[in-house]
């Protein structure tokens, strides 16, 4: 069964370098979670420290109410995937997987029993004898998360263990993954930095950069309701229109921009006069013909347009100079817009939101 | 007239020819001497064929105290300069601090130090501290010295290229440091384990310069040699030579075949998986020829 | 200090931290640093009988050392060991330089295991051994005297074991190897390109060998040098073998007094050995304008 996991305010400094700063966030027991993040970011270093392999030098880290401090990895009732696998190439598969096993000083029979079930599980049943070398990419994957599993950790921890597999394998694994989360009820905290396989399997997303938690969240609030300018860009993509509040009004704001004004949400309490960045989604835009009220009209150009199958791309220019991109279903909308022709976007309020800038270039 | 290309390529295996004729040809007449009934070790005048120098061998009976001393040391140094080898391999690789490079040429330096001055010291060392005088003893711990160096070079070299991840991935499962260094760690090292071990005894079992100083009174092979050689040149001294060159050879060609074997069964085991493919014989290869019968 | 000791327990845990400090204290303390104070300890008493040890008289000088300033037949010795080792060492380099630069540049792969395997035959033989060869070749008579002979060239057997010449013949004999390798690893890092680029504009062999080969193989010549010179200063077997009364080596007159067990006297000749080979380290070092990368060993 799995157990909670806390980190309280945990820091991790290295010489001058602060890998990660004052993390705090509650995973509960039996969740998938994940940390979503661009390299660099300490996703790496707080798996390590949760797993034991590093102290923090700040906080603590508490496992089912325990505090984890001095306690080592072999000890901890966690379990590591690693992002090479680091299965034992002189071992066959049954002995890697009874590895954890074998440790705790489990008799050959049960051992045997255990493992068969655990292939069962990780659907590679009778793989017991195969040497490692001989395994596919999905195939080692199973196994080291056979592996882990054999141990019964309360919290499986998984290193991006999905990167070096190809596109079509990758999609079957996140499905499996989620599957075997659910069965056993472990709590999963995964790390990675592609967005569609956090999203896919996650129950919560917690989105880091340089060190720090930006949001902790489900992944559609992560997508719909960024709270911050790193996690409006980071996840999915977004247009930038730059300008200057003008008008407060409960959690709503408008901004002044080159192109016209902009009405959006204001999460980050920005005051009058501040300068702000709107971020709004690409499908998030339509052609506004008929314009629903209150909704934010721009009156554009189009640079260009790009059929990708299930939808089309259209890039915009806006009479203030700034680029859009939009993104129509295959539903005849993306027909009206002809490179070089006018036309006029909108969208809704509630699909802007605004964030602090400092220079308008890079928002 | 020849073109400077060939000029220098006969030049070259010349020099090379002469080069092995130098290394090779002494060996060869120290050899062929073994079997001249002359008493007198020489290839002319050629007194006839015979054996009866390696009787003489045989029947020598310092020889066997001897060899045993050697086979004796040889294995105490193994038994004490692989642990001591891999020891020095694990600190040097695990540990950085910052006298690290200072350990390093330290524990090298017996490498690199006249093997007189370790048998002397050892020598002196044993005899002013311990009270005990020059013996096999002394002959083993002189040796295993600079031998432990060599082993831990040979073993760090392994252990460098070991993925850590997987120590980390069994101490994750619940390994002692005991069960993760026995378990994953060391049957990495076996390799490098058994080639020290190898090395070891080998250069225990032809060292002179350290052993001379350090053993006293007893004999190890090469100090009853040396003993030999330097009082009176017979040519049973030959037959022990021949027999050194003929087990050299034996053993270089072993393990050339060994490597080479070893070698093509990597290859076919490599082949075995893909062989699938290749199971149709009259699959066309892309020039449009025929598939050729496959090789054994 | 501390944070090392701490470092060790957690990487190695109790048992096998204190396996590794305890074998590399008995190593580095009880073999490698221990036994030369030892020794130099010893250099530094006058030699005593038993009865006179720990007494008034068994105070540190440095008359041993003194000996070899004093004694002008050692001091005649010292200096011929220390010429002879560096001919033995140029021999060899001028002997080995062509063939490692062939093993490494010239020679396909697979002469080249067979060159190798060549090369390395001969030095699992007993050094002693290769040196007898030598012994019979050199001898009265020997292979060289009865080919003389046969000729005409001499009427009486020559003693070719008088003076140095025989020494230094055996031991470039027999240290040829311990040139070969350390050039040869060294030669092998060169990037075969460079050489072909340097005859592509025009260079000379003799050129690109000054300019290319030699400064790139640096480490391994200097490698090489230390091993011979070290092998030859510090060789007792060649000059037991192929030596002779008038050819005597310094290794000789250590050896010498621990036969007549005046181990104070020996004790200081060997560090003086020590100290020669130390220094012909750092004169190589120097000479070469390298530091301390001898790594590849």
């Amino acid at each position: 069964m799995g157990q909670d996991v806390e980190i309280a305010n945990v820091s991790m400094r290295f010489g001058d370098v602060d890998a990660v700063r004052d993390i705090r966030v509650h995973i509960q027991a039996g969740e998938f979670f994940s940390f979503l993040g661009p390299s660099g970011c300490g996703k790496t270093t707080l798996l390590r420290l949760i797993s034991g392999f590093m102290e923090p030098s700040a906080g603590e880290i508490r496992i089912n109410g325990r505090n984890m401090r001095g306690i080592g990895p072999n000890r901890r009732p966690t379990a590591m995937i690693f992002q090479n696998l680091a299965l034992f190439p002189l071992m066959s598969v049954a002995q890697n997987i009874g590895f954890g096993l074998e440790v705790r000083g489990v008799g050959r029979a049960e051992r045997e029993k255990k493992v068969a079930a655990l292939l069962e599980l990780v659907d590679l049943p009778g793989a017991g004898d195969s040497p490692v070398s001989a395994l596919s990419g999905g195939q080692k994957q199973r196994v080291a998360i056979a592996r882990a599993l054999a141990v019964a950790p309360a919290v499986l921890l998984l290193d991006e263990p999905l990167s070096a597999l190809d596109l079509k394998l990758r999609k079957h694994m996140r499905l499996a993954l989620r599957e075997i989360q659910r069965r056993t009820a472990v709590t999963f905290v995964y790390i990675t930095h592609d967005q569609g396989e956090a999203f896919t399997m996650s129950d919560r997303v917690g989105v880091m950069s340089v060190g720090r938690l930006e949001q902790v969240d489900a992944p559609e609030k992560i997508y719909n309701a960024p709270r911050s300018a790193f996690v409006a860009s980071f996840v999915g993509e977004a247009n930038r229109l730059c300008g200057t509040v003008a008008v407060v009004e409960n959690s709503a704001a408008s901004i002044d921009t080159p192109s016209g004004r902009i009405i959006g949400q204001n999460p980050a309490g920005l005051g009058h006069g501040a300068k702000s960045t709107a971020f709004v989604r690409p499908e998030a835009i339509f052609v506004a013909d008929q314009t629903p009220d209150g909704a934010n009209t721009l009156e554009c150009t189009v640079i260009g347009r790009s059929f990708e199958g299930a939808y089309t791309t259209i890039r915009l220019k806006t009479r203030g100079g700034e680029t859009l991109t939009m993104r129509c279903n295959n539903d005849g909308q993306g027909w009206a817009a002809t490179a070089g022709g006018n036309i006029r976007i909108g969208f809704k309020p509630e699909n802007a939101r605004l964030f602090p800038s400092g220079e308008c270039a890079d928002g | 007239m020849m073109s400077s290309r060939t000029v220098r390529r006969f030049t070259s295996a010349a020099y090379i020819t002469l080069f092995f004729t130098y290394l090779f040809l002494p060996l060869l007449f120290m050899g062929i001497v073994a079997f001249n009934r002359s008493s007198i070790p020489q290839v002319t005048p050629w007194e006839g064929f015979t054996l009866k120098w390696f009787r003489h061998l045989y029947a020598d009976d310092q020889l066997w105290p001897a060899l045993q001393n050697s086979f004796v040391v040889g294995g105490a140094v193994v038994a004490i300069a692989v642990p001591i080898g891999l020891a020095g391999a694990l600190f040097l690789t695990r540990l950085h601090f910052r006298a690290r490079d200072v350990c390093y040429a330290l524990l090298v330096s017996p490498i690199l130090t006249p093997g007189i001055i370790l048998g002397i010291s050892t020598f002196l060392f044993w005899d002013r501290w311990f009270h005990v005088s020059g013996g096999l003893w002394t002959a083993v711990i002189g040796q295993a010295t600079f031998i432990s160096a060599y082993c831990m070079l040979l073993i760090m070299a392994r252990l460098q290229r070991f993925d850590r991840t997987q120590e980390e991935a069994a101490f994750d499962l619940g390994g002692t440091h005991l069960q993760v260094f026995l378990k994953i760690t060391l049957p990495f090292l076996r390799p490098a384990l058994v080639s020290s071990a190898v090395l070891a005894f080998m250069q225990s079992f032809e060292n002179y310069n350290t052993t001379l100083f350090a053993i006293g009174f007893q004999q190890t092979l090469p100090i009853y040699i040396g003993t030999k050689l330097r009082v009176f040149i017979s040519p049973a001294m030959n037959a022990l030579a021949v027999i050194f060159i003929t087990l050299t050879v034996a053993g270089a060609v072993l393990y050339e075949y060994c490597r080479v074997r070893e070698g093509r069964l990597k290859f076919m085991r490599s082949k075995k998986t893909d062989a699938p493919r290749h199971s149709d014989p009259h699959r066309r290869l892309p020039s449009g020829r025929p598939a050729a019968r496959r090789h054994a | 200090m501390v944070r090392l000791w701490r470092e060790g327990l957690r990487a190695f845990g109790p048992i096998g931290w204190a396996y590794v400090v305890a074998a590399l204290g008995v190593w580095l303390l009880f073999m490698i640093l221990v036994p030369q104070l030892i020794m130099i300890d010893f250099s530094l008493r006058p030699l005593l009988p038993l009865r006179e040890l720990g007494g008034p008289k068994d105070v540190w000088t440095l008359k041993n050392y003194g000996q070899l300033l004093a004694n002008g037949l050692h001091r005649t010795i010292f200096l011929k060991t220390i010429w002879s080792s560096i001919v033995v060492t140029l021999a060899a380099l001028v002997i080995c330089y062509p063939i490692s630069f062939h093993l490494a540049k010239v020679a396909r792969a697979a002469p080249r295991r067979w060159l190798m395997i060549g090369l390395i035959i001969p030095y699992w033989i007993n050094e002693l051994l290769r040196l007898f060869a030598w012994q019979l070749i050199l001898a009265d008579r020997g292979l060289f005297n009865h080919l003389l002979m046969q000729l005409g060239v001499i009427a009486e057997p020559v003693n070719f074991r008088a003076g140095n010449g025989a020494v230094i013949l055996g031991m470039a004999y027999a240290y040829v190897l311990f040139m070969i390798f350390p050039l040869y690893n060294a030669m092998e890092s060169l990037d075969r390109h460079q050489l072909e680029a340097a005859r592509d504009l025009g260079a000379s062999r003799a050129r690109i060998h000054r300019d290319i080969v030699i400064p790139h193989a640096k480490p391994g010549i200097a490698v090489g040098c230390i091993m011979t010179f070290m092998l030859a200063a510090g060789s007792i077997a060649a000059p037991q073998l192929l030596g002779s009364p008038s050819s005597f080596w310094f290794t000789e007159i250590i050896y010498t007094n621990f036969e007549t067990a005046n181990w104070n006297q020996g004790a200081a000749y060997a560090t003086v050995l020590a100290g020669l080979c130390l220094a012909f380290v750092f004169l190589m070092l120097k000479v070469f304008r390298l530091r301390l990368e001898e790594l590849a060993q």
